[in-house]
């Protein structure tokens, strides 16, 4: 069946395997990029300027400047994942036709409403969706169809992919001197971890811009473990292993933020249990675990590969999706334990590149879609729907229904509504293009005061050659007053440091707490300009 | 002003060569960019004090000489492992055909292959530039810069390509210290380059002499400024202490002090950049006593007299230099005697000392493959060498710059050793800034080379012979592991490399059998595992 589809694309099938190869190469050539520590290991130069992925972009340094302790999730679905099977529109003829063997019939779903459902696989999401703690959005996509969900998200989230940091003018803003300052400013806990081979964690986010691939779980347990990725206490006396037990210690120590990692990970606990044999699972455990010991990152990435489900699809992809069920629930079932309410801070989030064919091909599997749907996952985010599930009688003229939600509307929503970001700053992030926010999609915080983005607070660091004193970074982005001030956890106004007119460009301010009788304790800082805020904890 | 420190190291790569108060100001700043937080606990080692003569006497009764040369066994077998041993200590790596080959002969045949064609290269062909004094450069310093990095490709290039005088010449330099940047004579640059290659197997007592009576030597420490009546003792002071005998190891102040008369006369003047002179007028004529032998003694006398005299000395500084250079950073007191006999009793030719050590069984002992710790170089030329590629065809002039800089970063700069004595090497390499730095820019010496379709298809084709055509991933990946790092991972890293080298390809490919090395991707996943393998520790060593 479907003879007019195959044609119009050859090589979608496994057994043409030839063609299959030219086909896939359209979308996993994008993924190597960032899968390798050739982008997270650091620069590269592109028509010579010097660029550097995965270093702190404005994202990351919105994130860490917001007031709130909110937490994002992403969880990728990597391969594709197929919409139609994930959640199924009952009693639609037209899907069981299209899908003569792989559609999930009737008696094998749990309602999520009198029109949808979703295979019994995944069962346990029930009490999340009953619950509130769940929603779907449908049929996400994107204008431009070689473009992919993961390089998009590594557009906004982390700028890994340096041909699309090029060519969306990542690079001239990247280069920005505004943002020079944040670059020399790394914060001192991970801005956004990220577990498994398909990025790598920014681990050492200064100028040398070392980051450590931590590619399975395995090598994240031992730094969790151990606070070392590498192992010194196995090796012996023998000239090699001399050498090399002094290169891994140097190596250890030049990881960064492992002693972080490993005081969050022995402070925090499971108190849920997770599915066995569930690579997701283990992933979500150890988020969860540095959730609850107030590791401080805001923004985690988890995976699950496998959904390229081009053949005998049926019980293989119902089995992935059981394992995203029973992971997830198995994870905020953690968060909740002994009413933390953690688990209402916590916004889970699936995504994948794109979704399948509506089609059954000739191995009963899927090729190469559009549109695929997001779960949402959250204490107190309600439960529904948004956006328009794909209309299976009027496919473009490739087979696909036009996807009826940008993913960076989402992207733009959980910014702005639940991380908190200003409007302004949301656009800057996304481009400068302004992306509708789907109201009500989560519940939103109020942002940080202000209307315009005319400064930066840039984060700070111990000043290595003056113990005791602390440096704050910040930057100026237009020329104007400025406010730097400390204040107590009440919110009462300390001290100020600083409050002068300051020209465009970055600076860097030594504070010494006992210059200006502090005495040690948390506080808070904060820098206002042009009518925007920012603060943060600082502890001395 | 924090505005000033926002210095990229990588800006400066338009302008490789730089004076030292650049590089001062670069090393400066990426000093003030790392924060050192911990303090690095060394295991216990043996200390590096040096090996005297009555160390000698207690060591241990040796069952076997460890100078015999090696014979395989069973226990001991030459393998791929061995001969890539060879190849990565004697230059910067092998091939798989050149390790294959390497594989087809006797240990022993091979190092005489390697060195005797090492050996046997002969003077290195002139540049156009290389008699170019400073009225021919007219003020040109455009061009004399051009000409620098010019040289400095044509070096890396050599050592990406036959890779062993290279490095036998890049040893030389760390021993015969010149620096550039206190000349700046292209002429004189190249008067020493072409002798640390034409001599680097040769007669160490010929090399001594002709690179003492060099324009940039006599330059470097002095010897120009030495004249009778004004002697200036640096250079007779390094001569025994750095470039023969060994730090007070058989000679008095008062043996500098004459010996600085003897060497008097030779001189170069960095305003001309002309070939360096025997003034006779400057010669001290008078009597010196060096080493208890008094006579007239001039340049070539004293030199005699080292090699005469100080024999024991001359021969066991050198033999022990070499040794920690190319096998250990610890010298193992009979091995050392063992070499100096041998350098003593060939005259000071070099090739018999070298051709001793690396046919020995001690220099293929399990315990010291992969026991050194890279070099700049080290660490970075290996990775192209090895795939095979080719200048100019997958190594060009941009990428050669590229190498130039990083090892400029990572202060093992072509002609600009630290100081006389040379680079420190070993453990002095690492900390946490230069590791970090040398995962950066192994990574991208990876992009480069990824950006070349043809060194990509060789590392398929290596893949491809390595492995019998496998297309499981793993075994392919253990298979690239042992040819580029030659050890052992732990589990956990090990099986992380799989995943790096499954990444970007649906893991259902794997299941079914329809993935293999013949995939349009297959190249890039080596690359993607390579820059995995770059950050592991054992990936520093050698």
């Amino acid at each position: 069946m479907c003879k007019s589809h195959q044609n119009k694309r050859p090589g979608t099938n496994l057994s043409d395997s030839n063609a299959h190869e030219k086909d896939h190469r359209l979308w996993s050539r994008r993924d190597f990029l960032s899968a390798t520590g050739l982008m997270g290991a650091g620069g590269m130069l592109l028509g010579n300027l010097p660029l550097r992925a995965f270093q702190p972009t404005p994202l990351m340094a919105s994130l860490t400047n917001g007031p709130n302790d909110r937490i994002l999730v992403l969880i990728r679905l990597d391969g594709g994942n197929d919409a139609l099977n994930t959640v199924i529109q009952r009693n639609n003829a037209d899907y069981y036709n299209l899908r003569p063997t792989i559609a999930v019939k009737e008696n094998n779903l749990w309602a999520l409403s009198s029109q949808y459902g979703m295979p019994l696989s995944t069962t346990a999401l029930q009490p999340l969706w009953n619950d509130g703690m769940m929603k779907v959005i449908f049929n996400v996509g994107y204008p431009e169809p070689n473009y992919s969900h993961f390089r998009s998200f590594d557009i906004i989230a982390s700028a890994s992919d340096s041909d699309v940091v090029v060519n969306t003018g990542w690079l001239g803003r990247f280069l920005d001197t505004e943002y020079a300052a944040y670059l020399d400013a790394p914060p001192t806990i991970p801005p956004a971890l990220q577990i498994g081979i398909q990025t790598n964690l920014a681990f050492k986010a200064d100028q040398a811009n070392m980051s450590l691939a931590v590619s399975s779980p395995q090598e994240f347990y031992q730094i969790a473990q151990s606070g070392q990725l590498y192992n010194t206490s196995s090796l012996g006396n023998t000239p090699r292993e001399l050498e090399l037990a002094f290169l891994r210690q140097t190596a250890n120590a030049a990881f960064r933020y492992s002693e972080t990692i490993h005081n969050a990970y022995t402070k925090g606990k499971n108190d849920a249990t997770y599915p066995a044999d569930n690579y997701l699972a283990e992933q979500l455990a150890i988020v969860a675990r540095l959730i609850k010991g107030n590791l401080g990152t805001r923004v985690f990435m988890v995976e699950l590969s496998g959904f390229d489900t081009h053949a005998t699809q049926y019980s293989f992809h119902l089995n992935l999706l059981e394992q995203l069920a029973t992971a997830v629930k198995s994870f905020y079932d953690d968060l909740a334990f002994g009413n933390s309410q953690l688990d209402k801070k916590v916004l889970g989030m699936t995504f994948s590149e794109f979704g399948r064919s509506i089609f059954e091909n000739g191995s009963h599997g899927t090729d190469h879609g559009w549109g695929t749907h997001t779960l949402m996952f959250g204490g107190g985010i309600g439960n529904g729907f948004t956006g328009q599930y794909q209309d299976l009688t009027n496919p473009d003229p490739f087979g696909d229904p036009p996807f009826s939600v940008d993913f960076r509307s989402i992207y733009a929503t959980v910014l702005q509504d639940w991380l908190g970001n200003t409007p302004d700053l949301v656009n800057y992030v996304m481009g400068q293009q302004s992306f509708p926010v789907l109201s009500g999609l989560v519940p939103p915080i109020a942002a940080a005061l202000g209307d315009n983005n005319k400064c930066a607070l840039l984060g700070h660091n111990p000043k290595p050659s003056a113990p005791g004193t602390l440096e704050i970074k910040y930057a100026m982005l237009q020329s104007g007053p400025m406010r730097l001030q400390v204040l107590d956890k009440a919110g009462h106004v300390l001290r100020t440091l600083v409050d002068n007119y300051m020209e465009k460009g970055s600076y860097v301010f030594d504070f010494l707490p006992s210059d200006w009788f502090l005495s040690p304790g948390t506080y808070e800082y904060r820098l206002q300009s042009g009518g925007q805020l920012f603060q943060r904890e600082i502890r001395f | 002003m924090y505005e000033n420190n926002k210095i990229n190291p990588l800006e400066n790569i338009g302008a490789i060569t730089l004076f030292n108060s650049r590089k001062n100001e670069i090393f400066y700043k990426l000093a003030n960019r790392f924060i050192f937080r911990k303090n690095i606990n060394m295991p216990v080692y043996a200390d590096h004090t040096t090996v005297t003569a009555r160390e000698k006497t207690t060591a241990m009764p040796p069952v076997a000489d460890p100078l015999d040369p090696y014979v395989p066994s069973a226990a001991k077998p030459w393998n791929a492992r061995r001969v890539a041993h060879l190849y990565r200590r004697l230059g910067f790596g092998a091939s798989l055909d050149q390790i294959q080959q390497g594989l087809q002969m006797t240990p022993s045949a091979l190092v005489d292959q390697l060195l005797n064609t090492a050996a046997n290269l002969g003077a290195p062909v002139p540049m156009s530039w290389s008699n170019w004094s400073a009225a021919d450069y007219g003020g040109n310093t455009t061009l004399i810069f051009a000409h620098i990095r010019e040289l400095k490709r044509r070096w890396l290039i050599d050592m990406a390509g036959e890779s062993i005088r290279s490095k036998m010449a890049f040893f030389w330099h760390d021993h015969f210290v010149t620096q550039l940047s206190g000349y700046m004579c292209n002429s004189w640059l190249w008067t020493y380059y072409s002798q640390l290659h034409q001599y680097s197997f040769g007669n160490f007592k010929t090399f001594t002499l002709a690179v003492g009576k060099s324009p940039a030597m006599l330059h470097y420490l002095n010897g120009n400024l030495n004249e009778a009546g004004k002697p200036n003792e640096n250079y007779a002071r390094e001569l025994m202490e750095l470039f023969t005998m060994g730090e007070s190891n058989g000679y008095t102040q008062a043996d500098i002090v004459e010996m600085a008369r003897a060497l008097t006369g030779w001189t170069s003047d960095d305003d001309d950049c002309l070939p360096s002179s025997f003034n006779a007028a400057k010669h001290d004529n008078g009597q010196k006593t060096v080493f208890g032998q008094t006579a007239n003694h001039d340049f070539d006398a004293v030199h005699n007299l080292i090699f005469s005299e100080r024999s024991a000395q001359v021969a066991h500084h050198i033999s022990q230099k070499i040794y920690k250079y190319f096998v250990y950073q610890n010298a193992d007191a009979q091995i050392i005697d063992g070499l100096a006999t041998t350098f003593k009793n060939a005259n000071w030719e070099l090739l018999p000392v070298m051709k001793q050590l690396f046919k020995s069984e001690h220099f293929f002992e399990d315990q010291l493959i992969n026991a050194k710790i890279k070099s700049p170089l080290e660490a970075f030329l290996p990775l192209v060498k090895m795939s095979g590629a080719l200048y100019p065809a997958e190594i060009s002039d941009n990428w050669l710059d590229e190498i130039n800089f990083y090892i400029y970063i990572l202060n093992e700069e072509l002609f600009e050793p630290p100081n006389v004595s040379g680079w420190k090497e070993h453990r002095a390499w690492i900390n946490e800034s230069t590791l970090s730095l040398r995962w950066e820019y192994a990574a991208k010496t990876l992009l480069l080379m990824a950006q070349n379709d043809s060194t990509k298809e060789k590392l398929r084709a290596m893949a491809l012979t390595l492995t019998n055509q496998s297309n499981n991933p793993a075994v392919i990946t253990q298979a690239l592991v042992e040819f580029f790092l030659g050890q052992e991972l732990e589990p956990v890293h090990l099986q992380a490399a799989v995943l790096n080298f499954k990444a970007g390809i649906p893991e259902n490919y794997f299941l079914d059998g329809s993935w293999n090395l013949y995939w349009d991707e297959a190249p890039q996943q080596i690359i993607n595992l390579l820059s995995y393998l770059i950050k592991l520790p054992e990936y520093q060593l050698t």
